[in-house]
């Protein structure tokens, strides 16, 4: 019975080597299980085999990221892997950012699973969790080296499982840092029961697990004001779904991939038009009586001939935003702020209903 | 959202909504507090005169908002009164 | 108030001589029933038919579902202010059918054609991916077809489909009035022990004020922009909510049947004097169109919570509107503020793939957070081998202006066509998980 074969990467370090003066050593191979490859061979007991173990300096791979993961990658096709292990790598910054980094590239470029572990707080894991790949585990180990026999059971047992194709259930159960996704699932009681115990639970102060954390989002720079509003160009943004009439490109009223922008050249009011409104989430009635509310070229036109600002671009972006992904209107948004590049836009108005 | 992503390039945007204190969670920088969600930009309830009206100092402050240093997501409010929730 | 719920639970239903109830057998004369139905002028065509669990039968056109109940003794009547006078109810006897359903599905019409006000339409399937999804998965369903005529007024058309399924709900639920059980449930608020923690439930209920039905009603009146309202528990088993009838699916409204079969309100009422003190319903509209209005319905719900010295409060809402859930979680983070303990259920969002923030809004007081599921994954609905609904159901719109499907085909869709599909009241055990 042919065993699948596990490449394992380690660094300098405990690819026995030497320390912080052997960091710069580029990427080598050697066709067995060396330091710890070793030990988690045996924890796996005989249900994979550590055909290949790479090693890089940690100095070397930060200032080669590509060359190193290039080379990884053909040495693992040429040994025909179908797992990689990495680390662990306990607190250590750079080598924690080597072992995801080379996870991620090798689920991404062969399809395999790759497992690392490292402690909770060590900066790898924050990019893990950026990565989002479906196939990359990372176990949590102690900060120091001393957990060195524990991290490795606890990443034998998971590759083992791994390995023999069984399902990977929730994070919590299986014992992985979470990548983030927040996928369905049954449980055994209700929701009208889960919260009356949880109330119960909070008002007679015993822990509980709340089943949604709080999360922030990131803060986004502040672009500059504009310094000189009389010479700058405008334009009209609207995410309150207002588009050409008879909506000739097809938005839905939920859940849009899409935008475009619509001409409003020479006009001095939307009513100088005819428009449709598309947009499932609120009474569209006022809006389709007076566009202006939720594209105000009236006003717009009005400021711009008392000599508020210098130009109105000729037409308005739009995307009803109704049930939007956010991943998708982040590609919108990228995309609108390209053609407002390419037409010299200064500023935008706006208008999200 | 789509706000955050012409912001991140550059370029100034004034966030004309009703939902401010949403904007503000979602980071964006200038907020300008819009009437009421199905009408952001003016009140069809006032006499059409004051309804331009209106409109004209939403855009007005978001035009003076495009022209203020902020540091951090910040909500300006036009002068408008409200009439109900 | 003391109310005894007696229950005459349907195991099968016939269309079969006279209408009676016998041995766990509904039996229904169909002629009877779409004669009182016809009475409406406004109705041009109505038909019966039934669809049993696991069969594979795809409902379409749903508009609302009703749960037969009649009362027996008491005050007032069940959906008060609508098939009777407006009269305080939740007391005395009322007679329920358990395990059948009258389904709505209807076609008119309709002068709104987009938008949020427009009328719009669920699915039920009964067997598949979509069958655990909503209670009406696991209940036998009597579909009440019904057809309108030309020129109805958007609010028209909600009065006479809700008059049809409520009068065609009682009639089944009269065949238990001289009927004898020892199957009773008594609700009551009776005095507890004073150790017991006080808790309310706060209802967060997404009305519109300027759409010809705002959504939901309350003894008959749809809620418009009101202030949060203190309600007996009781009244919702007899009734006093119900939902626009034009407006199904896309799980925005839950249904009248789950109204009265709300899962919390049951919940806390039976835990009621063994682990806690129920206080009562925090009926709180929601969805105020600017942060004011939004601040203050947070301010008085939260106000109505600590006059009544709630130490808890459980919270949730209704509909899928990133905008209306600022108003529960601003609800959330007053009563914390308060000093009034709270637990948030909900459903979450997260995108297609679970990659994205399960919520839109957050407030760091919300510590108790309950998930009901994603209410943004897609499934695949499969082929069903029998289609029932009313008018031409070769297509089908879900929503006013998005493209129809063929619901006799497979397709794919969110769950949110599915009707009472999103878990808004914890009734299911759906959850999410971390990965």
């Amino acid at each position: 019975m042919v065993l699948p074969r596990t490449m394992y990467y380690v660094n300098q370090f405990f690819a026995g080597i030497g320390g912080e003066e052997k960091a710069d050593v580029p990427v080598g191979f050697r066709e067995e299980a060396v330091g710890p490859a070793r030990r988690f061979q045996e924890l796996c007991q005989g249900s994979l085999e550590v055909a290949v173990t790479a090693y890089c300096g940690d100095n070397y791979f930060a200032t080669h990221e590509s060359d190193a993961l290039a080379s990884i990658l053909e040495v693992a096709r040429k040994h025909n892997i179908s797992m990689l292990v990495a680390g662990p790598a306990f607190g250590a910054g750079r080598y924690g950012f080597a072992c995801v980094e080379i996870c991620h590239f090798l689920n991404v470029s062969l399809n395999i699973p790759c497992i690392s572990g490292m402690s909770a707080e060590s900066p790898g894991v924050d990019l893990y969790k950026q990565y989002k790949d479906k196939g990359v585990f990372l176990v949590p180990t102690s900060e120091a080296v001393l957990g060195m026999g524990e991290g490795l059971s606890k990443m034998a047992r998971f590759a083992s499982k791994v390995v023999k194709g069984e399902a990977i259930g929730p994070a919590s159960e299986e014992g992985y840092i979470p990548r983030g996704f927040r996928l369905d699932a049954v449980v055994d009681k209700t929701g009208a029961e889960r919260s009356v115990e949880m109330l119960l639970d909070k008002l007679a102060g015993r822990t509980f697990a709340t089943e949604i954390p709080f999360e922030t989002v990131e803060d986004i720079p502040v672009a500059p004001p504009i310094a000189n509003l009389k010479d700058a160009r405008l334009a009209l943004v609207n995410t309150a779904g207002v588009v050409a009439p008879g909506n000739p490109d097809g938005f839905k009223t939920n859940g849009n991939t899409q935008w475009k922008k619509y001409s409003i050249d020479k006009m001095n009011s939307m009513k100088d038009a005819r428009w449709d409104v598309y947009h499932g989430g609120y009474n569209t009635v006022f809006m389709h009586e007076n566009p202006n509310y939720g594209v105000p070229l009236d006003a717009c036109r009005e400021t711009q001939r008392e000599g508020a600002f210098g130009n109105l671009y000729p037409y308005f972006y739009v995307t009803p935003g109704n049930g939007a992904l956010i991943s998708v209107m982040q590609t919108i948004g990228k995309e609108i702020l390209r053609d407002m590049k390419t037409e010299g836009i200064d500023g935008a108005l706006l208008v999200s209903t | 959202m789509i706000a955050r992503e012409i912001e991140k390039g550059g370029v100034p945007v004034a966030h004309i909504t009703s939902m401010a204190a949403l904007a503000k969670q979602m980071k964006s920088n200038r907020i300008v507090v819009g009437t009421k969600i199905p009408h952001p930009c003016g009140d069809p309830n006032l006499p059409v005169q004051a309804d331009d009206a209106l409109r004209r100092e939403i855009v007005r402050t978001a035009l003076r908002v495009l022209q203020t240093h902020v540091s951090g997501p910040t909500v300006f409010v036009p002068d408008i009164s409200y009439t109900s929730g | 108030m003391r109310l005894e719920l007696a229950n005459f639970p349907v195991k099968d239903v016939q269309f079969d001589g006279k209408t009676r109830y016998n041995g766990g057998v509904l039996e229904i004369n169909k002629e009877e029933l779409l004669a009182l139905v016809l009475e409406d002028g406004k109705i041009t065509w109505a038909n019966l038919d039934v669809a049993f669990p696991n069969e594979q039968t795809r409902i379409v056109l749903v508009r609302d579902v009703v749960e037969p109940r009649v009362k027996v003794s008491g005050p007032g009547c069940v959906f008060p202010g609508i098939l009777g006078p407006v009269e305080t109810v939740g007391q005395g006897r009322t007679n329920r059918l358990s395990g059948v359903t009258v389904m709505t599905s209807a076609e008119y019409k309709r002068t709104i054609l987009e938008g949020a006000a427009a009328g719009r339409t669920g699915l039920v399937d009964m067997w598949g991916p979509a069958a655990q999804l909503t209670p009406f998965g696991s209940t036998i369903n009597v579909v009440l077809m019904l057809e309108l005529r030309d020129g109805v007024s958007e609010l028209e058309a909600h009065a006479a489909i809700q008059s049809a399924e409520l009068r065609v709900a009682q009639r089944l639920a009269e065949t238990t009035r001289e009927k004898a059980t020892d199957d009773v449930e008594v609700f009551e608020l009776f005095e507890t022990d004073s150790s017991l923690p006080r808790v309310v439930y706060i209802l967060g209920c997404r009305t519109a004020w300027h759409e010809p039905h705002s959504g939901v009603a309350l003894y008959g009146l749809p809620i418009r922009e009101s202030l949060p309202t203190l309600v007996h528990p009781n009244e919702f088993l007899d009734g006093v909510a119900t939902s626009d009838a034009r407006r199904g699916g896309k799980s925005t409204f839950p249904s009248t049947w789950e109204w009265m079969n709300h899962p919390i309100i049951m919940r806390l009422l039976r835990e009621h004097g063994k682990r806690l003190n129920f206080l009562g319903v925090i009926l709180q509209r929601t969805r105020f169109e600017s942060d004011f209005g939004k601040q203050v319905t947070a301010a008085c719900a939260s106000q109505m919570a600590r006059l009544l010295k709630a130490e808890g409060a459980v919270i949730t809402r209704t509909g899928p509107s990133g905008n209306n859930f600022i108003d529960v979680m601003l609800t959330v983070q007053e009563c914390e503020r308060k000093g009034v303990k709270t637990v948030f259920l909900t459903p979450e969002w997260g995108g297609r793939e679970g990659t994205e923030l399960p919520l839109v809004f957050y407030a760091p007081e919300a510590s108790a957070m309950v998930t009901t599921g994603s209410l943004e994954r897609l499934i695949t609905f499969p082929a069903p081998a029998k289609v029932i609904g009313a008018g031409d159901i070769q297509l089908v719109e879900l929503t006013a202006g998005d493209p129809p499907i063929s619901p006799a085909n497979s397709f794919v869709d969110d769950k949110r066509c599915v009707q009472d599909g999103i878990d808004w009241w914890g009734g299911t055990k759906n959850t999410c998980k971390v990965y």
